[in-house]
């Protein structure tokens, strides 16, 4: 399996959906996609072995990568959403916002005015604002700092590590009880953040300084193609109903499957 | 027994290969009148001459070869003559019969008559009202097309003139019409086992044109079903059937005949679909011929074969899925019939039976039912070649297994495997299904396909199984170098451990033999005394009895 397939514990929520090991998940037969972007669900340079399999949360990327001259895709629905079957919502008041920064990764860090963005959140957010950084942002104090001082409280829901080490398995668990916690989930871009808040409960907002990341490829459009194509999904106060719906689209909620099919779609037979 | 007349051209030894056709026996049943004078030209099997001599009046039959018309001189009421066409001289008869056509009726000795003169020559034998059928092979046929063999190895070298470049041959519906001296319905022929009415478009039709060409042994570049289907969207199914069949001078028939099993599906068309009326016929085994099974009647619409055949190629799993939910949720076992997809038919919300009169002999449950019905499809998309969207370590058993999931079916436990090559839980599962599926190619007589195209992709198809293999090897070892990474990782913080335990270990021991450890240890323990008044006194008698007393 790539190690990617490990970040976030997404091979280990789908081990557990399967029936089989959280901690230990089997190999995946092929690339699981793991974040939600405009083109074929992996950044435009990824490199995959010959013959790879590749399965994406919905069926956008397949067609997208199908363009790129990729093939053997095969979509699932995103493993949050599998995550939110195996995790029963308990009845809990939610309030406040949950604020994502667009985040940078272990390769690239953002760039753009905090300040600004902070002076917009207060102004817009009408509770209390909790702020989730990734580690990349939250262990960098002068960025974390801007937004304690501001008197947010800031979280952040671990590492989605690296060749295999130091993954965080529970991110998306931590996430989502955070996504249940709050009313509102906002982030300065569309992003999976966004569609996992909505698929969780919360009500969407997307706005502020979108910042930009060193090394950023726009070769699949960049914002203005997300402008383009999603405008439902921008703004401050967003319609949601429809969010609902494009989020059900986008982490592909139709294409979810039954364990056993995912066990035989993943080659996840019991061997010797 | 009659004895057999000679005339001109007769050929000896020679034979003329017939085949039983009983669609083509029940056609000519519905459109032969009864008590006419009859003249059969060419070669037909005796059950076909049976059945035209059933309704006929005195019947004469003209065969080329000797030994052929002393074999059907041993049937009732028939008189055989041997001889070529142009060798006969008779009286017009009332009802001609030449479903063989025109290509077997000149000796080695006839004079070289074209097409046309030949039929020139059939005219002059019937009466100006007689009803006349002739068959006529099609030089256009998608059979023809797609026919693996040169022209010379394709008709062999047994006339003794090349037949098939005679330039006056009609090649299409509308010349074979325009060179007839009679007003004639024509029928597209396939292989004699399906005869369509050449004015009738429609699914059913198609369907049965596609088994017809399906079962037979040509050898082909690529699958004939295709090429059916999509002429047939054209409205060209007629033009590119294996031949024609004239009827001049009946009254209209039905539209479609069609061999199933050993009987005959006849059927007509209605706004809504198809009148349905199927012969009985006994046939045993694991499979049953039960012709009361096929609806009277069957709706217009696309089976549900080629609704997924779409889906699967559109890689649209979520719809795939509803219909096969929607699948089984319709499944019953009651009747028994043997499911296929090929034969069910999309009927709006609803699905309805085709015309398969094939029913299982021993009680079968639900779920083997709808297996065997996935196994099919199963066998027809991966063996066809078709897009689909699930891996190839699926394909088989557990790619059946899951669409019977979808269809409701519960999937097996998965089981430990015992050995490398286990099969996988699903093995046990589909296995009686695909037996059933199996019984059923083999009373449908599906032949393997054989054609170039398939024999070329399943090459291509293993290369790229090759490398998607070797590419998933090289994962494997990439994996490999990823864990061994993380364990090499481990091993040295154990081993910085390690020195960092040795050095602590050596620094407790030094801390250990110092005065300083010794008196700290001291007051450690003094600090520890709870009565210091009642240590000091169990200390001063402990000294004393050490000590001797003066004296």
């Amino acid at each position: 399996m790539h190690h990617h397939n490990h970040y976030y514990g997404q091979a280990h929520i789908l081990a557990r959906y399967a029936g089989l090991d959280f901690d230990h998940p089997p190999r995946l037969r092929g690339y699981l996609q793991h974040g939600w972007n405009i083109g074929c669900g992996w950044n435009p340079v990824h490199e995959f072995y010959d013959g790879a399999w590749r399965f994406t949360w919905s069926d956008a990327p397949r067609r997208r990568g199908h363009a790129l001259g990729r093939r053997n895709y095969h979509s699932i629905g995103a493993p949050f959403l599998y995550l939110l079957d195996l995790e029963p919502a308990a009845e809990e008041e939610r309030e406040g916002t949950l604020w994502f920064l667009f985040h940078g990764w272990e390769g690239g860090k953002i760039q753009g005015d905090h300040q600004r963005l902070i002076d917009e959140i207060r102004e817009t957010e009408p509770g209390p604002v909790t702020f989730s950084l990734y580690y990349t942002e939250y262990e960098r104090p002068e960025v974390r700092r801007y937004y304690e001082d501001a008197g947010f409280r800031v979280v952040s829901f671990g590492r989605r590590g690296f060749s295999y080490e130091r993954t965080d398995r529970r991110f998306l668990f931590k996430q989502l009880a955070e996504l249940r916690r709050h009313k509102r989930v906002a982030a300065n871009r569309l992003s999976t953040a966004i569609f996992y808040g909505v698929a969780a409960g919360c009500e969407p907002a997307v706005y502020g300084d979108p910042m930009q990341m060193e090394g950023e490829n726009p070769l699949f459009g960049g914002e203005s193609r997300i402008k383009r194509l999603w405008p439902e999904m921008l703004g401050k106060s967003i319609d949601l109903e429809a969010a609902r719906a494009t989020t059900d689209v986008e982490l592909g909620r139709s294409w979810m499957m039954p364990a056993a099919e995912l066990r035989m779609l993943f080659d996840w037979r019991e061997r010797v | 027994m009659s004895d057999v007349l000679v005339v001109r051209g007769e050929m000896q030894p020679w034979t003329d290969r017939t085949t039983d056709h009983p669609a083509l026996a029940a056609l000519l049943m519905d459109v032969l009148p009864a008590g006419r004078r009859t003249l059969i030209v060419g070669p037909h099997s005796p059950s076909l001459v049976s059945s035209v001599l059933d309704g006929a009046g005195d019947t004469t039959m003209l065969v080329r070869s000797v030994s052929d018309a002393a074999e059907l001189s041993e049937l009732e009421d028939l008189q055989v003559i041997a001889g070529a066409l142009d060798g006969l001289v008779s009286e017009p008869f009332e009802v001609i019969v030449a479903a063989d056509g025109l290509d077997r009726v000149l000796g080695y000795d006839s004079d070289d008559l074209s097409w046309t003169e030949r039929l020139v020559a059939l005219a002059r034998l019937a009466t100006p009202d007689a009803v006349v059928v002739l068959g006529l092979e099609n030089e256009f046929s998608l059979l023809g097309l797609l026919d693996s063999r040169p022209a010379n190895e394709r008709h062999g070298d047994d006339e003794w003139r090349p037949l098939h470049d005679d330039p006056t041959r009609p090649v299409s519906v509308s010349q074979l019409k325009s060179v007839l001296p009679w007003k004639a319905q024509v029928y597209a022929n396939f292989e004699s086992r399906t005869l369509v009415d050449a004015d009738v478009i429609g699914e059913l039709p198609t369907r049965l044109a596609a088994e017809a060409l399906a079962a037979t042994d040509v050898p082909v570049l690529s699958p004939v079903a295709e090429g059916v289907e999509t002429a047939a969207r054209a409205g060209l199914l007629a033009g590119v059937s294996t031949g024609w069949l004239a009827i001049c001078g009946a009254l209209p028939a039905r539209a479609v005949y069609a061999q199933t099993g050993p009987a005959v599906l006849t059927a007509d068309q209605t706004l809504t679909g198809w009148e349905i009326e199927v012969g009985q016929a006994q046939v045993e085994g694991d499979l049953r011929f039960d012709a009361n099974v096929v609806p009277a009647h069957v709706p217009n619409g696309v089976t549900v074969e080629s609704a997924l055949f779409r889906l699967a190629a559109a890689e649209d799993v979520p719809a795939f899925r509803k219909v096969a939910a929607r699948l089984g949720e319709w499944v019953s076992s009651e009747a028994g019939v043997l499911l296929r997809w090929d034969d069910i038919v999309i009927d709006g919300d609803d699905f309805a039976f085709g015309v398969s009169p094939w029913v299982v002999a021993e009680p079968v449950g639900r779920a083997d039912l709808l297996t065997a019905a996935w196994w099919r499809f199963h066998e027809r998309l991966i063996g066809g070649h078709r897009r689909h969207p699930w891996p190839p370590w699926m394909v088989g058993d557990d790619l059946v297994s899951t669409w019977l999931g979808m269809s409701g079916v519960e999937p097996p436990e998965p089981v430990q495997a015992t050995s490398p090559d286990s099969p996988p839980a699903s093995a046990v599962q589909v296995a009686r299904g695909k037996e059933l599926a199996a019984a059923l190619a083999v009373v449908l007589e599906e032949k393997p396909v054989a054609d170039l195209r398939s024999a070329v992709a399943d090459a291509d198809r293993a290369r790229l199984e090759l490398f998607e293999l070797k590419g998933h090897v090289f994962g494997l070892e990439r994996t490999l170098g990823f864990r061994d990474k993380a364990l090499k990782t481990r091993e040295n913080r154990i081993s910085e451990l390690r020195v960092e335990l040795r050095e602590t270990e050596v620094a407790l021991k030094r801390v250990r033999g110092s005065r300083a450890y010794a008196i700290g240890r001291l007051i450690s323990r003094a600090a520890q005394i709870r009565k210091p008044r009642a240590f000091a006194g169990k200390v001063k008698r402990r000294i004393r009895k050490k000590i001797p007393r003066r004296r």
